[in-house]
């Protein structure tokens, strides 16, 4: 069935794409091979936290480079990604080690009941690196957005001063915000739909979904994708805000240099 | 000055809202005496090592034993200090290691009044999810001020729709029939607040619901064709109901976040193009929205992509350790989420074309006045 979806969607890409829809699909398979590479590194015992970062930047440099170009916008879009991701290591490591989410719940441990748990790996640290993973897709989604419409008004009003630049950054991100929420909110309602119907048909009163592991998990990843794409925001409207001003006096100085050049010739 | 004075009135609101998150923060904090099941707090601990399990495949795992020292927080016990045994895996797959001042709740056995011996039941985790909750309001309001308050407001209606469904689904009604009602309802009310009530909206909310159409159609002939070859099911067991219609209620909501954004962005900017240019061809519209819809949908595939294959992450590991190939890890154990991810990137692709379409034909007539 998946192979049959995914000629549709090559095909569909392709159609509507064309070579960019080419290079999505190629991007998609990619970081799966990614993603399996990190089970493969994790399965042979290493700690998950370096090679996790290791994946993030690879996948962030796919998506922005390969998918979008090396230019400007990709340049301060992939430092302001790389800023986040550090940030959030630390919001991370805190809650994950604080709200205990880790392995398996007692409500799917029957799932895959003919394997073995306990296999030595830490499962705290690897919980914490899939946090990071989840929310990887929506910061690049959020910041490329950004930092292209931020561009764009650069581009057309160069006279623009860091605080003002800053500012319209900030305004084409509120644009964004809802439609981000929406876009988060469905994704993870689609994926944790059985866990409702499962509290319904088992009927769990609130206070017990509240305290219980396999609620809390889905739960703090939503919410920290969702506070992610929203501080990517400023960090993006700021980066880019700087990097084009700051351009600007690169400009002159060039000019300047030029001129006296000119000049003593 | 000049900056606190142009936003007083979110300064003052903004305050108020901080203060009011600090106090349910606290109130978490202090609300053992609301519960029920007997809470208590970890004041020492004390671990010793007991045997090293070594699994088929060469792995090994320590086991431990954890003295906990524990104060009993609300109940008839109140105060008193109890001893619990907390056995433990080093890599924490079921069980888990308690820390200091760590909170858990534990079932008592009493004989003649005597407390015997303590069970623990669960970990008490309201806190964090109240902390969770308050810093996503104050950090989307602070970012998006009005707009972030919205997009809160459209989540809360949308659970309580949500709910509401759940609920007509417990009385007999088909979850697939419920579920694309809920998502014309959804992208109504969610699409509304994002931008307001006008032509742009309308062409959105019809894309959208064009566009879910158009993903669904594909998606039952897909599953007419292969009959869910393939798929495993083994991540929805813990249902004891069948879950051809949840999986497809599950692909109906999940990707439309997504077309939603999608239709939203397409009609929007041919709106502005319109309205710039009213002697703009169809031809140069449609050259437009597709360009736009293809700056969008790759960075919206991946997206999705991470938000489903992320959650499998611990199961593939697990997997791997228990000496599954790579090749059917790839084939066969990611199957239901890829398929998933796959189906939103064919209804983010496909609602291009059609919100072009339906962007067009809205402002139609529009064009041909002038």
């Amino acid at each position: 069935m998946t192979k049959l979806l995914s000629i549709i969607l090559l095909i569909l890409l392709i159609i509507i794409g064309g070579k960019r829809g080419l290079k999505t699909f190629i991007t998609i398979y990619l970081n799966l091979l990614l993603i399996f590479l990190l089970i493969i590194i994790v399965g042979w015992g290493f700690n998950p936290t370096i090679p996790t970062f290791i994946i993030c930047t690879i996948i962030s440099i796919i998506i922005l480079f390969f998918l979008n170009g090396t230019n400007k916008k990709t340049i301060s879009s992939f430092i302001s990604v790389i800023i986040l991701l550090i940030i959030f290591y630390f919001i991370t490591t805190i809650f994950n080690n604080n709200i205990y989410i880790q392995g398996y719940s007692e409500e799917n441990i029957e799932e895959i009941s003919y394997v073995i748990y306990d296999t030595g790996i830490n499962m705290l640290d690897l919980s914490k690196c899939i946090i990071i993973i989840g929310l990887i897709g929506n910061i690049v989604d959020t910041s490329i957005a950004i930092s292209s419409a931020l561009y764009e008004v650069h581009i057309n009003n160069k006279k623009l001063k860091l605080k003002e630049l800053f500012n319209s950054g900030m305004n084409i991100g509120k644009d964004i915000l809802g439609t981000t929420t929406n876009t988060l909110f469905f994704a993870y309602l689609g994926s944790c739909m059985t866990l409702l119907i499962f509290f319904q048909d088992f009927q769990y009163q609130p206070v017990s979904i509240i305290n219980s592991k396999i609620f809390a998990t889905e739960f703090t990843r939503i919410i920290l994708s969702g506070i992610a794409s929203f501080l990517i925001i400023p960090i993006t409207s700021l980066i880019v805000s700087i990097y084009c001003t700051k351009e600007k006096h690169y400009e002159k100085n060039e000019n300047n240099i030029r001129r006296s050049k000119s000049l003593s010739n | 000055m000049n900056y606190l004075k142009k936003h007083k009135k979110f300064i003052i609101i903004y305050t108020i809202l901080i203060i009011i998150s600090l106090s349910l923060i606290i109130f978490t904090y202090h609300n053992h005496s609301f519960y029920k099941e007997t809470i208590a707090k970890v004041t020492s601990t004390k671990e010793e090592y007991i045997s090293t399990d070594t699994i088929t495949y060469g792995y090994h795992e320590d086991i431990y034993m954890q003295e906990l020292k524990a104060i009993i927080l609300n109940g008839s016990d109140k105060g008193k200090t109890i001893t619990i045994n907390n056995e433990y895996h080093q890599g924490q797959a079921y069980d888990q290691k308690y820390n200091i001042n760590d909170e858990i709740f534990i079932s008592l056995n009493k004989k003649d009044n005597q407390i015997k011996n303590a069970h623990i039941e669960g970990y008490k985790r309201d806190k964090y999810i109240v902390i969770l909750i308050t810093s996503f309001i104050l950090v989307i309001i602070l970012v998006g001020h009005i707009k972030g308050f919205l997009s809160i407001i459209s989540v809360i209606l949308n659970i309580i729709i949500f709910n509401c469904f759940i609920y007509l689904n417990t009385k007999g009604i088909s979850l697939p029939l419920l579920s694309f009602l809920g998502a014309i309802i959804f992208s109504i009310i969610s699409l509304t607040l994002v931008s307001g009530i006008n032509k742009k909206t309308l062409s959105a909310i019809i894309s959208s619901i064009g566009g879910l159409l158009a993903t669904m159609l594909i998606t039952l002939i897909v599953i007419n064709i292969t009959k869910y070859e393939g798929i495993r099911f083994e991540q929805m067991d813990l249902l004891t109901r069948p879950y051809e219609g949840i999986y497809i209620s599950e692909i109906i909501l999940g990707g439309l976040g997504a077309i939603m954004d999608i239709s939203i962005s397409i009609s929007s900017a041919l709106n502005e193009l319109i309205e710039k240019n009213n002697k703009i061809t169809i031809k140069a519209l449609t050259k437009s929205g597709i360009a736009i819809g293809k700056d969008i949908m790759s960075t919206m595939i991946n997206v999705l992509f991470f938000t489903y294959i992320c959650g499998i992450i611990p199961n593939l590991t697990i997997y791997f350790r228990n000496g599954v190939e790579i090749n059917s890890l790839i084939s066969e154990y990611i199957s239901l989420e890829m398929s998933r991810a796959l189906i939103g990137a064919i209804g983010i692709t496909i609602t291009i074309p059609i919100a072009i379409g339906i962007t067009i034909l809205i402002y139609k007539r529009r064009l041909n006045n002038d």
